[in-house]
């Protein structure tokens, strides 16, 4: 076996289009594909969901409004549908927004578009550890694009039962061996395609967790030890350990479904089979809850992996643009460990109401009060950093600030959700919608965004516009609010999620005008982040050039050249200090980075 | 299906295109006016406060208490929106004295310190205390709610004559209706309560999507389902409580109703678990009576009806032979 800390990489760039832009195993490259996919897919996600509020705001005229605005999807609605749109189809719509954002948006955009850009460049390595695996990775999502894009058009549509996907309405299955599903219409084959499409996600994942582990413990310059990390390799290291525990589960539980869907097996069958209408299946051998313990096992670790890289990144974002260190190194570390830590004991707190044991419910319960404390002290040291910083309002700022500012929303609301009889009520209503909005759009699409805009003039050698990006700002800051923030006063009057027809009940009829008013914001919120897509595009072809370190930043990633060349850095970097000497009297500014010596130019 | 039914000039519409032309002022602005972002930020987070705080005196707020535990939920949460709101003040109230104030002192500069043990420890220590109140105070709410507690009539093994409870019945979720049953209130007890959940009697009184109840009724409900997942939700009880296939799932209420009302109070019945398609429109009533003899005589008039038919109403779900 070669030594582990050997570069695979050689000196010579491939030099054929196919090896340097699509097949490569250049961890910059790498990175982009997955930013442009997770920006495609963000279009995708955002489309549906504004289909689903428009149906929640006016249900009787959401068809109507959208074939008023698209009169060419008019000769494309079934006419079973009676000119509104079929409540199977809206189960869809909100399954698949989910889907996408979580398995196609929020988890490649951080882990593996930032993940794969930013650790070799900010640990001062010529590439990952293992290339030829970190392309594997991204080419694994292609399996899971096509079947989830194709699952749009097979027999029944794409998957309708939620993205919790909880058994048997998802893994139900007739006895003649075709996928048809007699729970729902929307659990045929397209649910097959989305168990398989999430597989693929989740081996991708799996790859190139184990490629970020391998790469920050093998592959760092000299002088780079484990606490002259930046904060952004601490959160994606630790974001990969939890992925790397979390996924086999999954991937488990996903073989398992698809099995008792295809394969006639019984895992989540209950002995007593199930009935629907006159079809009865056969005696099961399993238990449906089994699958919420086996998925909330992943999916809450879901929830840290799509928030702390967004939180190492702010950290690193705002140090720079309030020019100050970070307050707090090691407790910032020592918390995010211990939210991948506690994130794995927390997943029952999803399940206070399923007919768990109670006493379980406490023990859940406990570990999830628990976990509340680390996200304050993060909360506090940022509050710390930013005290008293000369803070420059650029786009990447802004978009920090917010995420701070909204992650404190997003957290303190799941403190209702620690509390096992209020969070009994709240279950399933729209408190819970608002709750996972505020921490996964208001915080980390804010974070994304934040982070784009930073890193975008060193991924792309040009920067973004400041002013296309503080424009669109200030109405997405907003608009989300309008959007998300009136959803937990829904929850507390115990609107259920997921209703496609929600004046249908008495006591919900006061909370429409609300319900209203959100659809509208959400349309704007939509419209408004078409200034983002443009500048992200845009600013390849206009941008104005960047130089090195347009921020003035202490990270390795700024010694390279913007964008940085095939193999990183001319010279092995060797680096003297953390990242976070800012405040001091430098040789020629106010900051000392990583590499620099205490008389040297920068 | 037009869109002429929309009313444009309600503030749900205006409101947002306001808002928007708004941020993009604030927007214009920051480049003349270095407060601008501090403004952006004070107005979106006063704005949330503001809605929180007026949205009870709208009647956007908790629905109406309706069992003997919901008054100690409501009350556990109005404790954790006061801890979490001071919190939520203190917090915001910072970033925004920071954004107030955005540069250091002219001929200063940011000081470059790197952390505080003793600050550390006040942010970990109080927030810890105050967690760890949550966490001691709401135990005894959950133990009661789950039926934990010293009620001898939520046993599982047995029912003993003086401490059965009042109503014992059988809700059966399918898509998309609930399937009552009620044990005859003067039906000798059961040794097994829970069986009778899956072994009905000739004597049961059948309904569907309408469970009756009377004030201060001990009602003990055996939640089942034939196909998928179901959630039985009755916002005013601050239940919620699945319904898992193959499992009897048990859970219990006490239903209580404003003091001096004379007529029937009809709450929803809502499933909360996503069950398919028809998921929202899987709605039923809870219908409590007066009081025990108005209950008691339409029981009596339900239970003469269904024997007058030669068979129970529905012979569905629980009739379906479990094997």
């Amino acid at each position: 076996m070669s030594a582990p800390v050997s570069h695979h990489t050689d000196d010579h760039a491939p030099s054929g289009f196919l090896s340097r832009y699509v097949f490569s195993k250049d961890h910059k490259v790498i990175g982009i594909q997955f930013f442009f996919s997770s920006i495609l897919f963000l279009l995708l996600g955002g489309a549906l969901a504004l289909l689903v509020r428009l149906q929640v705001g006016y249900p009787e005229q959401a068809l109507g409004l959208l074939t008023y605005c698209f009169p060419f999807l008019q000769s494309r609605i079934p006419a079973e549908w009676g000119g509104r749109m079929s409540p199977e189809f809206y189960t869809m719509l909100f399954t698949m927004h989910a889907s996408v954002m979580i398995f196609f948006v929020i988890i490649p955009w951080l882990t593996g578009a930032f993940g794969n850009f930013l650790i070799p460049l900010m640990i001062g390595a010529r590439d990952m550890a293992f290339p030829t695996l970190n392309m594997l990775s991204y080419w694994f999502m292609w399996p899971a694009f096509i079947c989830i894009c194709a699952s749009f058009f097979v027999d029944g549509g794409a998957s309708g039962v939620g993205w919790t996907a909880y058994p048997t309405l998802s893994s139900a299955a007739t006895a003649n061996g075709d996928w048809a599903s007699p729970a729902a219409r929307h659990a045929g084959a397209g649910h097959v395609l989305w168990l398989i499409s999430l597989m693929f996600v989740g081996v991708s994942s799996l790859m190139g967790s184990i490629n970020y582990i391998t790469t920050v413990i093998h592959c760092r310059a000299p002088g780079m030890s484990l606490w002259r990390m930046p904060l952004t390799v601490w959160a994606l290291l630790i974001t990969a350990i939890l992925q790397s525990v979390a996924l086999p589960p999954l991937t488990v539980a996903l073989i398992m479904q698809l099995l008792d869907k295809t394969a006639g097996t019984t895992f989540f069958l209950p002995p007593g089979g199930v009935g629907f209408g006159n079809w009865t299946t056969g005696p099961g051998g399993g238990q449906p809850l089994l699958w919420q313990h086996l998925f909330w096992f992943y999916s809450h670790p879901a929830v840290y992996i799509m928030i702390l890289p967004a939180m190492g990144m702010v950290s690193d974002i705002m140090v720079a643009f309030c020019r100050k260190p970070l307050f707090g190194y090691k407790p910032m570390v020592f918390s995010m460990a211990a939210i991948a830590g506690l994130g794995f004991i927390v997943w029952g707190h999803h399940m206070f109401q399923s007919g768990m044991d109670p006493r379980l419910g406490t023990g859940f319960m406990l570990a999830t009060i628990m976990i509340a404390l680390p996200s304050a002290i993060k909360t506090f040291n940022w509050l710390a950093t930013i005290w008293g910083g000369d803070i420059v309002f650029s786009s990447a700022m802004l978009n920090a600030l917010a995420f701070v500012s909204m992650f404190i929303i997003g957290g303190l609301s799941g403190i209702f959700m620690a509390a096992t009889p209020v969070d009994v009520v709240f279950h399933d209503t729209y408190f819970i919608v608002a709750h996972i909005h505020y921490v996964l759009f208001l915080s980390s699409l804010f974070g994304i965004y934040a982070a784009t805009y930073y890193w975008y003039p060193k991924m792309f050698g040009r920067c973004m516009s400041e002013n296309l990006g503080q424009l669109h700002f200030a109405p997405t800051f907003i608009l989300a609010n309008c959007t998300f923030y009136p959803m937990h006063i829904l929850g507390i009057g115990g609107h259920p999620r997921r209703y496609y027809d929600p004046t249908l009940y008495e006591f919900l009829l006061p909370f429409q005008s609300l319900n209203r008013f959100m659809t509208v914001s959400a349309v704007l919120l939509g419209l408004v982040q078409i200034l983002f897509i443009v500048n992200v595009f845009g600013s390849l072809f206009w941008g104005k050039k960047a130089s090195r370190n347009p921020w003035n930043s202490n990270g390795l990633e700024w010694d390279t050249p913007s964008p940085p060349p095939h193999g990183n850095f001319d010279v092995t970097p060797l680096v003297l200090r953390g990242p976070y000497e800012y405040a001091v009297t430098g040789p020629s500014s106010d900051h000392l980075t990583q590499t620099q010596t205490e008389g040297q130019q920068s | 299906m037009t869109t002429q039914q929309i009313d444009l000039s309600e503030w749900t519409f205006w409101l947002p295109i306001a808002f928007t032309i708004f941020g993009i002022g604030l927007f214009i602005l920051s480049r003349f006016w270095t407060r601008a972002w501090f403004a952006t930020f004070t107005l979106t987070i006063a704005g949330v406060t503001a809605l929180t705080v007026a949205s009870p005196f709208v009647g956007w707020w908790l629905p109406a208490q309706g069992s003997s535990f919901s008054g100690e939920v409501d009350n556990l949460f109005l404790l954790i929106m006061f801890l979490t709101g001071l919190f939520f003040l203190l917090t915001e109230g910072l970033i925004l004295f920071v954004l107030w104030n955005h540069a250091p002192k002219p001929g200063t500069a940011p000081l470059p310190i790197h952390g505080d043990h003793r600050l550390e420890l006040i942010w970990t220590v109080v927030p810890g205390i105050l967690l760890a109140l949550i966490a001691v105070i709401q135990m005894p709410t959950w133990a009661r709610m789950k039926g934990q507690g010293n009620e001898s009539w939520l046993s599982a093994r047995y029912e003993s004559g003086g401490d059965k409870a009042d109503l014992l019945l059988t809700v059966q979720g399918r898509q998309w209706e609930w399937r009552v049953r009620y044990r005859d209130p003067s039906a000798p007890p059961l040794a097994r309560p829970l069986e009778w959940a899956t072994h009905p009697e000739a004597s049961d009184l059948h309904a569907v999507n309408e469970v009756h109840a009377y004030p201060g009724a001990k009602v003990r409900l055996l939640l089942r389902t034939q196909d998928v997942i179901h959630s039985f939700f009755v916002p005013e009880l601050r239940l919620k409580q699945d319904m898992l296939p193959g499992r009897t799932v048990p859970t219990w209420f006490i239903p209580t109703v404003p003091a001096g009302t004379s007529n029937e109070t009809r709450w929803e019945i809502a499933c909360a678990e996503l069950c398919g398609g028809n998921h929202y429109r899987m709605r039923g009533h809870l219908v409590i009576h007066p009081d025990k003899a108005s209950f008691e005589t339409w029981y009596s008039t339900a239970a003469r009806e269904q024997s007058r038919r030669s068979r129970p109403p529905e012979t569905g779900p629980l009739a379906r032979k479990t094997n």
